[in-house]
């Protein structure tokens, strides 16, 4: 019998280079999935990542996005499709 | 980036807003404009005023707007940016001013252009950024200043003998009788960013429905002017502002109501 598995995850896109590290991001993440980076970007702070560890927790609430004053993130509904047989 | 490649991303459920340049922005980290000027773009996308929408410029941290936006722009002298939307929706009805002012521009030099404008229920629709200080100058004491808040021009804090009580713009327009749509929104958390965009969206529509003037006066934050760090910035307005900037609509015309209610069935 073949099944598919249809197995979905959320992620954010965080674009760097237009992060100011207000971190409003990390304060509203109900996953506590955003973090602080060591490296700065080119207009000198220590913006904000997803870390890789918790990436999959994402649920797409979108609350990041929504406070980012600089639009620097974006919200993707992931789906990847998985096929396998079981006898 | 996330484990997934890029190929697997199908739905994308929030990404920036086509009317709206890629570009950074030029406000300060955490400056609650940027999120304000969002959420015009989500608006003006919504209703699909590509063509239509004039943004006019208005002086202070909101004057680059139409940097942002790739719709038709027009700068207007400091307050004045009620008076060129007036005049664009008188010669030309069909396109769609709209203008984000902040509270020295609205509220101190702007005072009279604003309350003619909707004493005569212009068709138009403003956005007013209300921070509670003069962000682009230093923070200096504005109209909408606290009382007891520190500024750069009131070291002591804002005491009512020296320079007196702060203006609510919201509650002295809504006793008029031109305005259609009034509202008081803030934009310190995901929930109220979100009824934000919604008022906001409504006064664009009580514009093209033609129903008469619009304002939503949107608290914002400038946590660089009233030195605390960003991330306590929300908090900071939650304690200090709202409770004396009370956020709720004060003027809703019938008409507008239906407007409202029609969107949520």
């Amino acid at each position: 019998m073949l099944i598919s598995e249809r197995r979905k995850t959320n992620c954010i896109v965080i674009d760097t280079e237009k992060c100011k590290a207000c971190h409003y991001c990390i304060s509203v993440c109900p996953r506590d999935i955003i973090g602080t980076s060591k490296e700065i970007n080119r207009l000198g702070y220590n913006y904000a990542e997803v870390i890789s560890d918790k990436a999959h927790e994402c649920t797409g609430c979108k609350s990041c996005a929504i406070m980012c004053p600089d639009i620097a993130i974006s919200v993707y509904r992931c789906s990847r499709s998985e096929s396998g047989t079981i006898s | 980036m996330s484990n997934a490649d890029k190929n697997d991303y199908e739905n994308v459920i929030f990404a920036r807003p086509d009317i709206m340049v890629d570009r950074s922005t030029h406000f300060c980290p955490g400056c609650g404009h940027g999120i304000i000027q969002r959420l015009v773009g989500e608006a003006l996308e919504e209703l699909k005023l590509h063509e239509r929408a004039i943004c006019i410029g208005s002086i202070g941290c909101t004057v680059t707007a139409y940097e942002y936006y790739k719709v038709d722009g027009m700068e207007a002298p400091h307050g004045r940016a009620p008076a060129v939307a007036t005049a664009i929706k008188r010669c030309r009805p069909n396109l769609v001013p709209f203008s984000i002012q902040g509270d020295g521009d609205l509220a101190s030099i702007g005072t009279a252009e604003i309350v003619h404008a909707a004493a005569r229920g212009e068709k138009i629709t403003i956005i007013f950024a209300n921070n509670a200080t003069y962000g682009m100058t230093g923070g200096q004491l504005a109209p909408t200043t606290l009382m007891g808040m520190y500024s750069s021009s009131t070291p002591d804090g804002r005491n009512a003998a020296q320079s007196g009580f702060p203006i609510r713009v919201s509650e002295m327009l809504a006793t008029l009788d031109g305005p259609a749509y009034i509202a008081r929104v803030a934009v310190n958390s995901p929930a109220n960013v979100r009824k934000a965009g919604k008022a906001i969206n409504l006064a664009f529509r009580t514009q093209l429905a033609g129903l008469g003037f619009a304002m939503v006066e949107v608290l914002s934050m400038c946590p660089i002017n009233w030195k605390v760090e960003p991330v306590d910035a929300p908090e900071w307005m939650v304690k200090n502002m709202i409770p004396q900037f009370p956020l709720g609509e004060f003027k809703v015309l019938p008409a507008v109501a239906a407007l409202k209610k029609a969107d949520r069935e």
